[in-house]
């Protein structure tokens, strides 16, 4: 609006013609700009307003705990589960967030949810543990078969402009805090009763005037306004349009709207890098808790912080803090907003504001890299930035704490300065990926070594091996002698190759479980080049192995390099029993009212014969009983059967160790980034992590109760033969069925001996 | 106990009816029950269905069966399973299926749970989902005959809408090889 109109009364008689006739072209195009204008405003406004007027980033949250009698978890697990939700221990629990423990006992008031699949209800809890289990629950005396626990927020994904916020609808918004920001902020606010055009323009022209504040419009919309036009430029067509836009605002928006605009909108503290936006987001970095949960001391703080939120920044200055909230109080009082007497209690409260505000940064930095991962296949970055999603993923904040001491334990004894490692925790059974460790110092974010230190795997390619022999059960049992006599291969270049054991000796005729067991590469090597390098790939691929493998015998001792989660997808198909199913960090993907978006379900698929594949979990297992990943500490402690396999390169570059029980896998490697030697085998390293963790997450035991077309028999696994139960040596194995050893009656039947002490 | 057979009867009807006659009703994987396979003619006079005594030498004797214990039917799966049925009946698949992964976390290796997921694929017209998961489930029904022979029973349905008639000849023949069921 450049032009200026001037109205001028009627001249002269002589050429009045003329002159009405330019009176009117300039009454018109008048007309036509301050229309054009007014529409421009409006088009502005909504434009901002009403499609979209804040970016809200993307929330990333754990797997929800679900709460069920029977449920593996200790009261200390289970505290430190309540504290990343958010709950508070009090004496009081009332309230909905809050719980009390004594001893072994708990009593629970959790929040309403609203999940993918529907709302999970707020209830009160009693819960009891013992031991290691949860053994009663119970809401108002009435058991409860299951119960879901609203899942701690991980973390988010924010706008490039670093503005954070929680969206609220007007709703949810405790009245006392409308109240109390109506009081301070525009007592007046209800008072202007939709604005009429011809005041507009009286009050745009006195708005010129005073060059500030805006006549009939209130001050609320015009912070609104201000906000959501913030530009640097200090300019007097700034003011204006600003003056305007507040004006279209109070005409088109009821109060109700711009209220819940202004909730959302305003600046209400700084954490960081990141702006803290609206009252929803601001109860959570005060207080840690929703803002319905808030009590008036804490709202009227919130309502302080509106003018000076760094000015009255509660955790710098305190003191100031509070005497501005007893100034909300006073003038809420005043107003008639709450009883005098509630006032007056709540200003003789503390400020009770938390000490920390919540990261904004994720506490799990390498987890948070394969969640961005997988959005990142069907999500756009500004669509996580902006649109407010809810992201349900995997993790079990327990096991990745879990991980995350065992690793920080582990590799500090260790004393390498240099030392590296990584890990990644698996359901095998469902694909979930549970917990991931991509630094020694868990919280650094930077190099994910979980899914970027992509390291050869060694002798962990040898399951892939044995198993690809063993589905040929006519030729190969785990009784099959294997030759471990020198070989010498040449790779495609000519070079000559021969590998040697890691003891330096040749074995001669071994039985295929203690080859696997002992780990023999030149038993492996000739059993691969035997079997043939194409079937040993095709294997290593059926297992979940995407990237592509060129066919040099070396593979056959591991030159094949994988990432940690690499080699936990591989390991978690045999877990399974021979059953695909792609590692998933996402569950759910809602918007951000919950409604439902996206779900990741779980595919299973079958890779490889369940017999064979339960044969070869047998040997695995024989490896961590008798082989190098032997660890007396889990097996015979716990009397919790594992299998696995651990893992030096050459040099001692890597230290990998990869195992599991029923419902929990583990893949732990150790080592530098810049690939020199470690000084570290798989048992002195990587495996002293995986024992530590074993122990901490508990695995349930592999039972080996066979599937199907297995069948056990007492063998001479020497000679091989299969025998009698109670001769001497004859130790009982898996066979595909048809596939065991012909009988040989007993010669030596056993003395009584019903030890099961450590051999090997 | 009055509360068990009410879990029972519960899981009875979480599982749209029993489909379980004789002793055991109870929709869990009985692995519990499961011995070594019964002797071959040649080893007949052995004594492999004795407690197989632990060994002492390098492998250890495994599959002790009698250690398993058997496993109460847990009541959050019971309650997942449960609305997982009303999904089903309400032709909510996703939630249906989103319900039994949700057990399955609780518990993954009950073989009932993988059937009843392969049965929603199956629905939903997810045949080779519905293959795969029910031959999940035999791998995890130990010797459950009947549950294998669902399972069989659902492959060959599987495999004959994708078109896959020799296998679903198989499934078949392996579901009449375990004995005689009607479906």
């Amino acid at each position: 609006m450049a032009k200026k109109t001037k109205k001028k009364t009627r001249g002269s008689s002589q050429g009045s013609g003329r002159l009405r006739f330019w009176i009117t072209r300039l009454g018109l195009s008048t007309l036509v700009m301050v229309v054009g204008y007014a529409g421009w405003l409006d088009m502005t406004l909504r434009a901002k307003f009403e499609r979209n007027p804040w970016d809200f980033p993307a929330r990333i949250y754990a797997r929800p705990l679900e709460i069920y009698p029977g449920m593996r978890l200790t009261s200390t697990e289970f505290k430190a589960e309540l504290q990343a939700a958010g709950y508070t221990h009090s004496a009081d629990v009332r309230r909905p967030g809050r719980f009390r423990a004594s001893g072994n006992r708990f009593q629970v008031r959790t929040r309403a949810f609203r999940f993918w699949d529907g709302t999970e209800p707020p209830r009160s809890l009693a819960l009891e543990f013992k031991g290691d289990e949860m053994v009663a629950v119970t809401d108002h005396g009435k058991p409860v078969a299951l119960a879901r626990l609203e899942p701690a927020l991980i973390g988010r994904i924010l706008p490039t402009h670093h503005e954070d916020r929680i969206r609220v609808r007007l709703d949810e918004v405790p009245a006392a805090l409308i109240r109390g920001l109506v009081a301070v902020e525009d007592r007046a606010f209800y008072a202007h009763h939709g604005v009429a055009l011809r005041s507009i323009a009286r009050a745009l022209l006195a708005n010129i005037q005073a060059g500030g504040t805006v006549q009939g419009v209130s001050a609320l919309t015009q912070q609104l306004t201000k906000n959501l036009f913030l530009s640097p430029e200090r300019t007097l067509w700034r003011k204006f349009n600003e003056a305007a836009l507040a004006l279209v605002m109070e005409w088109r928006y009821s109060k109700e709207e711009i209220l819940e605009g202004y909730l959302n909108e305003i600046y209400l503290g700084q954490s960081g890098g990141r702006a803290i936006h609206g009252f929803g987001l601001a109860a959570h970095h005060y207080f840690g808790r929703p803002l319905e949960e808030l009590g008036l001391h804490e709202m009227a703080l919130l309502v302080a912080l509106v003018q000076g939120a760094s000015y009255n920044n509660p955790r710098r200055h305190p003191q100031r803090a509070l005497e501005r909230r007893n100034l909300v109080l006073r003038v809420m009082a005043e107003q008639g907003a709450v009883a005098p007497e509630r006032a007056e209690a709540a200003a003789r409260q503390r400020l009770g504001v938390i000490p920390q505000p919540p990261k904004a940064n994720s506490p799990y930095p390498a987890f948070m890299d394969v969640v961005r991962r997988q959005l990142g296949r069907n999500y756009r970055d500004q669509d996580l930035r902006a649109e407010g999603l809810r992201v349900f993923t995997t993790l079990n904040p327990t096991a990745q704490e879990q991980a995350e001491v065992s690793l920080s334990t582990i590799t500090k004894r260790l004393n390498r300065p240099e030392l590296q490692g990584a890990v990644v925790v698996t359901n095998p059974q469902t694909g979930e990926i549970l917990a991931v460790v991509g630094d020694r110092r868990s919280r650094r974010v930077g190099f994910n070594r979980a899914t970027d230190a992509v390291r050869p795997i060694g002798s962990l390619v040898k399951p892939a091996i044995y198993l690809a022999a063993l589905e040929r059960s006519r030729d190969y049992t785990l009784a099959t002698g294997l030759r471990d006599q020198p070989v010498h291969v040449s790779d495609r270049s000519g070079k000559s190759w021969s590998p040697k054991n890691y003891d330096g000796q040749a074995h001669g005729r071994v039985p295929l479980v203690s080859a696997l067991a002992h780990s023999y590469n030149l038993a492996t090597v000739n059993l691969g080049l035997k079997l043939g390098l194409r079937r040993v790939i095709d294997t290593i691929h059926r297992l979940g192995v995407e990237k592509e493998i060129p066919a040099y015998p070396s593979v056959l001792l591991g030159s094949l390099a994988l990432s940690p989660i690499g080699v936990a997808q591989m390991y978690q198909t045999l877990a399974a029993g021979g059953f695909n199913v792609p590692l998933r960090a996402i569950r759910e993907v809602t918007a951000g009212d919950g409604g439902p978006l996206k779900r990741y379900e779980m595919k299973v698929k079958q890779v490889a014969k369940p017999e064979a594949v339960f044969v070869l979990n047998r040997a695995l297992h024989e490896v961590t009983l008798s082989g190098t990943a032997r660890s007396a500490d889990v097996v015979s402690q716990a009397g919790v059967r594992l299998a696995g396999k651990t893992v030096t390169t050459d040099e001692m570059r890597e230290s990998w160790g990869a195992g599991f029980g029923a419902d929990r896998l583990a893949v732990v490697w150790l080592g530098r980034d810049d690939n020199g030697p470690t000084g570290l085998s798989g048992a002195t390293g990587a495996l002293r992590v995986w024992n530590d963790l074993m122990k901490r997450i508990r695995p349930r035991s592999l039972d080996f109760a066979p599937p199907a077309g297995v069948e056990w028999r007492w063998t001479h696994i020497e000679k091989p033969a299969t025998t009698d139960a109670n001769c001497r040596d004859a130790v009982p194995l898996p066979f595909v069925a048809g596939s065991a050893p012909p009988y040989v009656p007993c010669v030596t039947a056993r003395a009584v001996s019903t030890s099961a002490s450590e051999a090997g | 106990m009055g509360s068990r057979a009410l879990i029972v009867l519960t899981a009875c009807f979480a599982l749209g009816g029993c489909v379980f006659g004789g002793q055991r009703a109870a929709p869990v994987d009985d692995r519990s029950v499961g011995g070594p396979p019964p002797p071959t003619p040649q080893q007949a006079s052995s004594t492999t269905t004795k407690r197989i005594e632990p060994s002492g030498v390098a492998v250890r004797p495994l599959a002790e069966p009698t250690e398993i214990k058997p496993r109460e039917i847990n009541p959050a799966v019971v309650s997942l399973l449960n609305r997982s049925n009303n999904y089903v009946r309400t032709k909510q698949h996703d939630k249906a299926a989103a319900s039994i992964e949700r057990a399955l976390q609780i518990e993954p290796d009950n073989a009932w749970l993988w059937h009843r997921l392969a049965g929603i694929r199956l629905e939903q017209a997810r045949y080779g989902e519905a293959d795969n998961l029910a031959a999940k489930s035999n791998l995890m029904a130990g010797n459950n005959r009947r549950l294998q022979i669902d399972n069989w029973r659902l492959m060959e349905k599987a495999r004959k809408a994708r078109g896959d008639g020799d296998g679903a000849k198989q499934a078949a023949a392996r579901a009449t090889a375990l004995g005689t069921r009607k479906y």
